[in-house]
């Protein structure tokens, strides 16, 4: 089932367009990765789909309702989490403070905020371990945890990665992959922008690639990750094979 | 000075200056007394513009300097008999003091502390004034002579504006040039990010406090001209509202920008003269132009344009003597020892959190050494350590032999260590030439003040800098963008810009943090050839980062850090079959997600 729906999305900066009318679609129970080199368009893409950035044209459908050009928090009640390229957290925050301004808008609700906060140790148990530790003195991949774990509190139906795995040490790669594919399985919709190419092919099941603000290619992850032009620009070197 | 002729912005400059030195001969005495207020507050601004434009500093009571200068000036007159001119060295004498007694300590201060003690500052000042009786208390000093020039006092309108306007014209010519100078880059690159500044070697509380005192010369300088202009002066032309006038010049006309803030002077000063029609209305309809004019333009009715410096041409540029890098960093490492870093028993504590702890490990110089470890390990703050940015807690660090003392960051790369960061930490608002230029300024010999009279010898070496320069950004294949804003480069391109930024102080080792964090593949296989190509100039490479590819493939040693300490360290093939890295931080390969390591060894091939 279709839950995000992009068509001919616009978006550009002062005088310069950045995006030129591109379309995208992600269902339930879904990785989809988004490739490109660095200026492609792939950051403002996710801002734009989650409302930080103004649309110039085209509409994005969440869900089957249009949310082009929603206020942000809009967005995010709707369904829709974004967790950013560096996580962004609130580092003078404590790791059980971040997750609970993540819950922001169930407010009045404090038995439901609590419950959605324990089930966030529960697939985070090392969240469980650092609940009173400060955000900021978090090493990168637990910070990274924290920040998906922040966008996940609003139980959202589509979860929007911006680069997860930057500046993480192999391992903890490894372990953010699994809990992605985790999600995926549970039924949510997961669009993901990656420079590790390599391993995002393997766990996604749809990929696009942008190139110069337009979709170059797209099609099955498996598929994409034998071409020849994907191998040669994003897979490195492979290309002598 | 010959850049002033080339430019139309310059070129209108000094006709509107030649309309206004030709005024007093078609205009009313009145029009030309609210052109001489309107001079005195361009002097003032033009002053504050330094601090707060230029340098980034917010200062709420710079009226204090203004008082300074004026008071100066009346007490050695009426009290010394001195004349107008023998008061000037006095008032700029006072006024740099206390701006050097005020900047010293406050300084150090994250800039919104400063604010508020400067706020404080005008008030003490404007305090001692009402209070003294020196001073004259709440009723000022009456009788201030006229300045006197051949003999004649200048009482009339006219003249007294004309010798402000002589005055504008030396502040302007000052403030020009000082924009232009090292100082007014290095002013730039501290508001820009001070970390980073400090990072490739600018002093920058030396260059915080020059902006500071410079600021207040010239404020001094306006408080004199008034003085001689009025005959006579009390506290309440020095209030807090009066540094927030001149506050609001700068701002209104666009920080950084001298026609911006020359604007802003005429509209603060010349706007509220227009609306005397209004009688009671003025200073509500004044108002409300002024919350209009910032809504409609928030960077400024003239905002301060990129600086533009054109990079020497390619022939040009490898023309020049001593642009050969290699053979010069080959001359400076002659005779050195083997071993160009040491670090020994290295140990940092953050609160209790032993963050490094007994880090033991040295770097021979010309290789190309990796520190790898899991997020957390340490790793960054031993970058920290060893380039002044935190003092380590225990431990030495060993640099050509001598013990690197405790040393801010611009003095450790003066010594010849430079970095990079983790996030790229640019000069945004300074073209891509210029950034590469900040991380030299360091290396000038010639004095400011020679730079900014344009002496010979002193434009030799900035056209050998020049050179120097532009030939780092040909290294990192960036010529064709160097007038661009560096925050405009795509990511990539900031990378490698830092990456110049950093080689252009000449460092005998460069430490890269995180590197290829956010380059994709192709970018990736580029960096490795850049390094390559850095240590085959002679500088020696310490490199932190995550991905494996590019660790193992272009390493000559990697060091493993976890917890803190060094579990381990090798040649590459030594240290991905060790079973503790493998357990800490490369992961056992018990699934198929194991092409990082196998891609290790393709790279190793290739």
């Amino acid at each position: 089932m279709t839950l995000l729906n992009v068509e001919g999305l616009q978006v550009g900066y002062g005088k310069v367009e950045v995006l030129h009318g591109i379309g995208l679609t992600v269902g339930t129970g879904e990785i989809v990765a988004l490739l490109g080199s660095n200026g492609a368009g792939k950051t403002t893409t996710l801002r734009t789909l989650s409302g930080l950035e103004p649309a110039r044209g085209g509409k994005v459908m969440l869900d089957g309702q249009a949310i082009t050009n929603l206020p942000a928090h809009k967005i995010a009640a709707l369904g829709l989490a974004h967790v950013p390229e560096r996580r962004r957290l609130f580092a003078p925050l404590t790791v059980e403070e971040n997750l609970k301004l993540g819950g922001y808008l169930i407010r009045n609700q404090q038995a439901e905020l609590k419950r959605r906060i324990d089930a966030m140790y529960v697939l985070f148990p090392r969240l469980l371990e650092r609940r009173l530790q400060l955000a900021g003195t978090l090493s990168g991949g637990e910070q990274q945890m924290v920040a998906i774990a922040r966008a996940l509190i609003l139980q959202p139906k589509l979860l929007v990665l911006d680069e997860p795995s930057m500046g993480l040490a192999p391992l903890v790669v490894r372990s953010i992959f699994a809990i992605i594919k985790r999600l995926r399985d549970q039924g949510m919709g997961i669009l993901l922008v990656e420079q590790n190419a390599r391993q995002t092919l393997k766990i996604a099941d749809r990929a696009y690639v942008l190139e110069n603000g337009g979709i170059m290619l797209e099609g099955d992850a498996a598929t994409l990750a034998q071409d020849r032009r994907v191998q040669a620009a994003y897979l490195g070197g492979a290309a002598a094979a | 000075m010959q850049g002033l002729l080339n430019r139309p912005i310059s070129a209108a400059g000094i006709v509107a200056l030649a309309v206004a030195a030709i005024l007093p001969f078609f205009c009313h005495n009145y029009i030309v007394d609210v052109a001489l207020t309107i001079v005195t507050y361009g002097i003032l601004a033009l002053g504050l513009n330094i601090v707060v434009g230029y340098a980034g500093l917010l200062d709420l009571g710079y009226a204090a300097f203004f008082a300074i200068g004026a008071y100066t000036t009346a007490l050695l007159e009426t009290l010394l008999n001195f004349n107008f001119w023998e008061t000037i060295p006095f008032s700029l004498l006072f006024a740099g003091i206390s701006g050097i007694i005020i900047g010293y300590p406050t300084l150090r201060l994250r800039s919104d502390y400063l604010a508020i003690v400067t706020l404080g500052f005008g008030e003490i000042v404007r305090i001692i004034a009402t209070n003294l009786d020196i001073t004259g208390g709440p009723n000022g000093i009456y009788g201030i002579n006229p300045a006197n020039l051949l003999g004649h006092d200048l009482t009339s309108p006219k003249s007294v504006y004309a010798l402000g306007l002589v005055f504008l014209v030396c502040v302007l010519i000052l403030v020009i040039r000082l924009g232009r100078s090292r100082l007014g880059r290095a002013w730039t690159s501290l508001r820009e990010d001070e970390n980073a500044a400090e990072a490739v070697g600018v002093p920058t509380l030396r260059v915080k406090m020059l902006a500071y005192v410079i600021g207040a010369l010239i404020g001094g300088l306006g408080g004199s001209l008034f003085a001689a202009r009025f005959g006579t002066i009390d506290p309440s032309s020095f209030t807090y509202a009066q540094s927030v006038s001149i506050l609001i010049i700068v701002v209104l006309g666009g920080r950084g920008s001298i026609p911006g803030v020359l604007l802003g002077a005429i509209i603060i000063a010349g706007l509220p003269e227009a609306l005397r029609f209004l009688n009671l209305w003025r200073e509500f309809v004044f108002a409300i132009a002024l919350i209009l004019l910032m809504l409609v333009r928030p960077q400024g009715l003239w905002p301060a344009r990129l600086r533009h410096i054109a990079p020497p041409s390619a022939e040009d540029a490898h023309a020049t003597p001593h642009a050969e890098v290699a053979e010069q960093i080959a001359e400076t490492t002659a005779g050195e020892p083997d071993v160009l870093l040491e670090a020994r028993d290295v140990s940092r504590v953050f609160g209790g959190l032993k963050a490094v702890s007994n880090v033991n490990f040295t770097v021979h110089r010309g290789e190309i050494l990796s520190i790898i470890g899991p997020n957390g390990a340490g790793k960054t703050t031993v970058f920290n350590c060893l380039t002044g940015v935190i003092p380590p807690s225990a431990g030495a660090i060993i640099w050509n032999g001598k013990p690197l003392a405790k040393l801010a960051p611009h003095k450790v790369v003066a010594r010849g260590l430079a970095r990079t960061f983790q996030g790229i930490r640019l000069f945004d608002n300074l073209t891509v030439f210029e950034n590469v230029l900040v991380g030299m300024d360091h290396r000038f010999h010639v004095s400011l003040a020679s730079e900014m009279l344009a002496l010979s010898y002193a434009r030799r070496e900035t056209h050998l800098h020049h050179a120097a320069g532009r030939n780092w950004l040909e290294f990192v294949g960036l010529t064709a963008q160097a007038g661009l804003r560096a925050g405009d480069l795509p990511y990539g391109d900031q990378r490698r810009l830092e990456i110049a930024r950093a080689l252009a102080g000449q460092p005998q080792l460069l430490l890269l943090d995180e590197p290829a964090a956010g380059m994709n593949p192709t970018e990736k296989q580029s960096l490795m050839g850049l390094i390559r190509r850095i240590r085959d100039l002679g500088t020696t490479v310490l490199l932190i980062e995550h991905d494996m590819l590019l660790v193992m493939g272009v390493s000559d040693r990697v060091i493993v850090m976890d917890r803190g300490q060094v579990i381990a360290s090798g040649s590459p093939s030594e240290v991905q079959s060790n079973p503790r890295v493998i357990e800490a931080y490369l992961g056992a390969g018990e699934d198929e997600d194991e092409d990082s390591l196998a891609a290790v060894s393709e790279g190793a091939v290739a």
